[in-house]
């Protein structure tokens, strides 16, 4: 009876300990899964994109850059407000900045950039599908003299670079509008 | 009967503990691995003029997870064949230190961290090519090279 009572109690106590591991291992299992996938996607997301910088313009009198951009990727760059404009200036006396997205409309703003609309009035895209072509107006505050390489970095949301570099910055210059 | 009974009683105690501890722990490395996989960063940009001790990176975290605290990633600057120099976090911005600027940033999924690094004495300044490397706090590496214009 006692033999019978202890052997019940020692199953029950591996079968208690064997539950608490299996579903330790499921959770885990289930969590790395995920992790794994969401990664995965990400990193497929990443060698899926592909940006251009195809020319970039200088407006002397407005100081400021028409950077025109292409994406030559698979995927669509969404959205185009995460996408990040780094300038900076190789020997020049001027900081490197990041310039922070400002929508048409929202009112002159120095070291922002902001989506230049191809017709008048267009409604301002969110999205860069595959193969099509945008122009990122950079408005700069240069008020050093002497500036006039820029080196333009543009990165979509997901981490993706394109550089180019541009001469003939007439400064000190300030954007206008 | 009663002596079995409370042996097996006292081995169920003893052992349903340490069950559990090692679930425990199983669990905490799991969550570790399971935030390492999912944190990433990609070095977007570095700017470094020859002539100034400074040198600006700008990182975005493409992962999944915040990342912090900032000031325990490591920063390491790499010249090849020349010298590998281990930054310091120094929010004075002493030599052979770094800070993100603004101090206090936070880097959140999809932030762009900018890294303000004060050049090491020693450091080969005439060498033209280097190396970025930084790690986050749980051992993701990011790594890029740069030209000293």
């Amino acid at each position: 009876m006692s033999v019978a009572l202890v052997t019940i109690l020692m199953m029950g106590m591996f079968l208690t300990g064997f539950l608490l591991l299996w579903q330790n291992f499921n959770e885990s299992a289930i969590a790395m899964n995920d992790a794994f996938r969401v990664s995965a996607e990400l990193e497929r997301g990443r060698s899926r994109t592909a940006l251009q910088i195809e020319d970039i313009a200088v407006d002397t009198e407005a100081c400021s850059l028409d950077v025109e951009i292409v994406n030559v990727g698979l995927d669509p760059i969404a959205p185009i407000s995460g996408i990040e404009v780094i300038v900076s200036f190789p020997g020049g006396l001027s900081d490197s900045r990041v310039l922070t997205y400002k929508r048409n409309g929202d009112g002159l703003g120095l070291d922002t950039w902001s989506i230049k609309p191809p017709y008048q009035n267009d409604i301002e895209p969110v999205i860069a599908r595959p193969g099509s072509s945008l122009v990122l107006r950079l408005a700069l505050d240069l008020p050093e003299i002497g500036d006039t390489l820029a080196s333009v970095l543009i990165a979509t949301p997901n981490g993706i670079t394109a550089t180019s570099e541009v001469s003939g910055i007439i400064t000190p210059c300030s954007a206008t509008a | 009967m009663i002596a079995s009974i409370t042996g097996a009683v006292i081995a169920m105690n003893g052992m349903i503990p340490a069950i559990s501890k090692s679930s425990h722990s199983l669990q905490s490395a799991n969550e570790a691995a399971v935030r390492r996989i999912g944190t990433d960063v990609e070095i977007l940009g570095i700017a470094s003029d020859s002539s100034e001790p400074e040198i600006e990176a700008w990182v975005k975290n493409v992962g999944i997870y915040s990342i912090g605290p900032v000031a325990a990633v490591d920063v390491f600057l790499i010249t090849p064949g020349e010298g590998y120099f281990a930054l310091e976090y120094d929010p004075t911005g002493g030599p052979g230190s770094w800070r993100e600027s603004p101090l206090g940033s936070s880097w959140d999924r999809g932030e762009v961290l900018n890294l303000q690094i004060v050049i090491p004495q020693g450091f080969p300044v005439s060498e033209r090519y280097h190396i970025l490397r930084l790690a986050t706090p749980n051992g993701v590496i990011g790594e890029e090279a740069f030209e000293r214009w």
